[in-house]
């Protein structure tokens, strides 16, 4: 669906601010790596939600010393993201309703 | 928010950097960089080898080419959005600032919104009619190409002018077909006429309003589609008495007709003749007259069977009465220039070889003028009207006493908001040192002055909206053949107008404020400290000087012209109508209208007479075929016994036929001989009474009564059939302004051919009651006749100089408006200068000085600032009362009791204004202006 690796990554931002991979790992840990997205998808959504701002970046420096970009999640992203996942939930619900219905004429 | 982000305002108050374009690029490869070194060294730990993980790490982040072309997009495009955002929520914060801090001064920002409110509003209400009446042109297609097509004088034979244009603009039926015969320049050539009209569907009742006589090319001149059916074209002008058509307006067939296409088709009276309606006008469109509605087209050829006041159809064949009004459309390419040239070309001849054997006895002097008549072609884009020429020099000189307000309720905005920059210079100083840019300070005051702009602009509309109303009160109701329609409304330009003027102010007088309060000198404000100003305050000094003086002489010139109008307005209130026109009620009826015949209508005139008489309260009754004081004139020239008379003598008098007992009804006094009475009806002998400059005209001094006289055109040549049988006093006429011209009255029981008269009836007490009966006693005798102009004589007397009325009221509101600001805006400089020197004013009082000498001190400066500006609004008013001299009545633009008294005027205001400050001066205790600081 549409938006989905948006409030993915809005998720991850609101367990702490972070760079990039850091939210590939995040997520990846918690998919089992079954996202199956390109890397550099993630930035895109990263620089699109900066746009909207639903997220806020700032330079930082990684335990290793390693320059980053850090991001977080703003206000309006929260707002975005609890909307996401009601929409998510919602559609989620109604998908297995039809898939587990018994077969039948309509 | 997180204390790592920095507000957008703040950011762009200090200045900090902000990210180059190029910058957004590099960022995300250093992302890029980042992401796939650490995931290299993640598949390293997992066992691949480094060439491996680093080749493993590409394939996941994606065609790394490709990939980073697109994150420099993204990224890019996230800069511009960030920078967006940040620019709105500047100007969001800069609106809110600027209305906090107006919220902590509303004392300010209600005077400052009240005088826009009362400045743009009164200027915006004055455009409004300005553009009625001047600017808008015709609602049709290509208005500029349309010329009106008029001769230049003498017009010899008869004339008949009405609201389209003068009595030198009108031509006859035969001339207007052989000029447009000859129209090479022309595309179309249409000539009209206004009639009255009474205008009635198959079933339903009869609207009497204004109808249109047109030639063939008249709605293809003015280039119109019709909304239903079709127009009146060149078949419809073909045989006299053949077109029994008409074309109906949109408003009518919208309001009486329902709107229904059917009705196209249907039958439709007007005047008593049965018309076949076969279209509808476009919407919008009600002829091209200003300030008259048409309802009805008619095809020309049909005047003498539509209009009952033509005498019949001879009158479309005569070339000596002059009546229709022509206009036309240029050719592409064709000049008015051109087309003035050829149709001048062609009317020569027809004068020289067919007109002038019609008049026989004129001079060779007027032979001569007759023959070099020329043609005109002039602007035809705004119609034919003679209200546009007599409204224009007021509409003029309202709009532009209008604009004189608003600049003197601007320069007192701009002072206040000098005084307010000043209470903050300590604020700018410190907040310029940390770096935030002038330019960005300067637009952050400048948000101030827009919304102070925008709330005063709103404001304004109301203002603008009650004047307008104001405005349309003193303007006669429209009725038959009198009175004006004029669409006095906020439209849409009018808003525009408002919303230009008052944002316009609100920023060109902010702009010097916010550019002084931003001035260069920032240390010397720093060190000076609050309430003390330093060096840089001369210029705000001398601006405002200059601003007081400019309004003391605005208000000064507004003030003289103001009292002109007052003064002149009195004038007219003082006229001697020579009547008494108080009680008096009057009406009129037109049963030829009706469609009656001229014996029918005459019958029920009479009838109405008498009715009239035996109504309780009713002292007298009298009739009139010409009503007064409206405008309306009518007459003739006349043969007078004993008196010579020849080619070019002035033998013109003006004519009305009127009722027995007219002259003791009216008021007006029997100097000798009788008054009419009811034996002076048909069959009896001929009898006329005069007035007094009748008889001076004439020369028939104490032989007046029993002389004898003759009417061109209706007495048999040659035959002097009338007698004088009295001679009265002269009473005005046509109008208040109007001197009394000449005057022979007839009985109109004597003319048969009288078919619609003004009805006056002298009422024992209030007029109130005989006001309500008079409807049900015309009821009495004919249940279908409408009742037109129905109102006291008085208040017709003071709608004839509507004009003069409110050029004097509104002027003599502006004014006085004006001076007031001038007085506000004097007493806020004089109060703050006042505020200003206290210290100084101090040390002088400490070293002796007295509050008289100090009170000087205050006084020499409103003073000086009086007699620049005095000086300057003398001349301004001499110069308004030149330009307003012809609007005056019974003085002149330099009246100089006008010009002294407006000036004691302003001098006594500036006193009160500058008087209080002088006395708070005067009090300051030395001690503590020295203490304060």
């Amino acid at each position: 669906m549409k938006g989905t690796l948006d409030v993915l990554v809005l998720k991850a931002l609101t367990w702490t601010p972070m760079h990039g991979f850091e939210i590939t790992q995040w997520l990846e840990g918690r998919s089992d790596g079954t996202l199956g997205v390109q890397d550099s998808a993630l930035y895109q959504a990263l620089h699109r939600l900066e746009a909207r701002g639903l997220a806020a970046a700032d330079w930082g420096v990684t335990a290793n010393n390693q320059r980053a970009r850090y991001y977080r999640v703003t206000d309006a992203g929260r707002a975005h993201l609890a909307a996401g996942t009601d929409q998510w939930v919602r559609y989620a619900a109604t998908v297995t309703d039809i898939l587990t219905a018994a077969a039948g004429p309509a | 928010m997180s204390e790592h982000e920095i507000r957008p305002g703040i950011r762009r108050l200090f200045r900090l950097a902000v990210r180059r374009p190029d910058a957004a690029a590099a960022e995300a490869d250093e992302e890029i960089r980042l992401h796939l070194a650490l995931r290299a060294a993640q598949l390293e730990r997992e066992g691949l080898t480094a060439a491996e993980a680093r080749a493993e790490a590409e394939r996941r982040f994606g065609p790394v080419h490709e990939a980073r072309g697109r994150l420099h997009e993204s990224a890019q495009r996230r800069e511009e959005r960030l920078r967006l955002r940040d620019r709105v929520e500047s100007l969001a914060h800069d609106a809110r600032v600027a209305l906090r801090s107006l919220r902590r001064a509303p004392g300010f920002a209600a005077v400052a919104v009240l005088c826009i409110a009362l400045g743009v509003g009164a200027n915006a209400a004055a455009f409004s009619v300005f553009e009625e009446l001047l600017l808008r042109p015709l609602p049709v297609p290509a208005a500029d190409r349309l010329v009106n097509v008029t001769t230049t004088a003498p017009i010899l034979g008869t004339d008949q002018c009405n609201q389209s244009g003068t009595c030198d603009e009108v031509l006859s039926l035969p001339m207007f077909r052989d000029l447009s015969a000859r129209r090479g320049a022309l595309a179309s050539l249409a000539a009209h006429r206004i009639f009255l009209a009474s205008v009635a569907p198959a079933e339903g009742a009869a609207l009497q309003a204004d109808g249109v006589f047109v030639t063939g090319e008249y709605f293809r001149a003015l280039g119109l589609a019709p909304a239903a059916g079709r127009l009146l074209g060149p078949q419809d002008d073909v045989a006299a008495g053949a077109h029994a058509v008409a074309v109906v307006s949109h408003a009518y067939w919208t309001t009486h007709l329902g709107a229904d296409p059917a009705a196209v088709g249907k039958r439709l009276l007007v005047n008593g003749r049965a018309l076949e309606l076969v279209g509808v006008a476009p919407r919008g469109f009600d002829g091209t007259t200003l300030g008259m509605r048409a309802v009805v087209w008619v095809p020309m050829l049909e005047a003498g069977t539509v209009d009952p006041f033509m005498g019949g159809p001879e009158a479309l064949r005569d070339r000596e009465q002059h009546w229709v009004y022509a206009f036309g459309r240029l050719r592409d390419g064709a000049t008015a220039e051109a087309a003035r040239a050829e149709l001048t070309a062609a009317m020569r001849p027809i004068l020289r070889d067919v007109e002038l054997a019609l008049y026989p006895g004129i001079s060779a002097r007027t032979r001569q003028a007759f023959l070099d008549r020329a043609v005109e072609v002039t602007d035809g884009s705004r119609g034919q009207s003679t209200l546009r020429g007599s409204t224009r020099l007021p509409a003029l000189l309202l709009f532009g006493i209008t604009g004189l307000v608003v600049l003197i309720a601007c320069a007192n905005i701009a002072n206040l908001l000098l005084v307010r920059g000043a209470g903050r210079a300590a604020e700018i100083a410190v907040r310029m040192s940390l770096g935030a840019g002038r330019r960005r300070l300067v637009l952050q005051l400048l948000g101030e002055s827009a919304v102070l702009a925008v709330v005063g602009g709103a404001a304004s509309l109301l203002v603008a909206q009650g004047l307008l109303r104001l405005i349309a009160s003193f303007i006669p109701d429209a009725a038959v053949g009198f009175g004006i329609s004029l669409s006095l409304e906020l439209r849409p330009s009018v808003l525009l107008f408002a919303g230009a003027v008052s944002v316009g102010t609100g920023l060109v007088f902010g702009l010097f404020p916010a550019l002084h309060a931003t001035r260069a000198d920032l240390i010397a404000a720093i060190r000076a400290g609050a309430g003390q100003i330093p060096g840089g305050a001369r210029a705000a000094t001398r601006f405002r000087a200059g601003m007081v003086t400019a309004q003391i002489a605005m208000s000064l010139a507004l003030l003289g012209c103001a009292g002109l109008f007052v003064k002149s307005l009195r004038n007219v209130g003082d006229v001697d109508l020579g009547m008494e026109a108080d009680r008096v009620v009057q009406f009129a009826l037109l049963p030829a209208l009706s469609g009656y015949e001229p014996a029918r209508a005459h019958a029920t005139l009479r009838r109405v007479e008498d009715e009239l008489s035996t109504l309780p309260g009713v002292q007298g009754v009298a009739a009139s075929s010409t009503p007064f004081l409206t405008n309306s004139s009518n007459g003739g020239n006349v043969s007078v016994e004993g008196f010579a008379r020849g080619p070019d003598t002035d033998a013109n008098v003006r004519t009305a036929q009127v009722g027995p007992g007219f002259f003791r009804t009216m008021g007006i006094p029997m100097l000798r001989g009788r008054d009419f009475s009811a034996a002076d009806r048909a069959g009896a002998p001929k009898v006329a009474v005069v007035n007094e400059a009748f008889a001076r005209k004439f020369g028939l001094g104490a032989r007046a009564l029993g002389a004898r006289l003759g009417r061109d055109g209706r007495s048999p040549e040659g035959v002097l059939d009338i007698q004088i049988v009295g001679v009265v006093r002269d009473a005005n006429y046509s109008g208040v302004k109007q001197a009394p011209p000449p005057m022979l009255y007839t009985p109109y029981r004597q003319d048969t051919t009288v078919n619609a008269a003004a009805f006056y009836v002298r009422a024992a007490g209030a007029p109130a009651a005989t006001l309500r009966a008079i409807p049900g006693a015309v009821a009495r005798i004919d249940r279908t006749l409408p009742v037109a102009m129905l109102k006291p004589l008085a208040q017709q007397a003071r709608e004839s100089v509507y004009l003069d009325r409110m050029v004097g009221t509104l002027s003599a509101g502006f004014a006085a408006l004006a001076t007031l600001l001038a007085a506000v805006g004097l007493f806020g400089v004089l109060a703050y200068t006042v505020a200003q020197r206290r210290r100084e004013i101090g040390v002088r009082m400490a070293l002796g000085a007295d509050a008289g000498r100090v009170r000087g001190l205050v006084l020499r400066q409103m003073g000086a600032m009086v007699l620049a500006g005095g000086a300057l609004g003398l001349a301004g008013a001499l110069g308004l009362g030149r330009l307003a001299g012809s609007l005056l009545f019974g003085l002149a633009g330099d009246d100089p009791a006008v010009l002294a008294a407006s000036t004691v005027v302003v001098a006594l205001v500036a006193l009160a204004a500058a008087w209080l400050p002088a006395v708070r001066a005067s009090r300051i205790a030395p001690a503590t202006a020295l203490r304060a600081d």
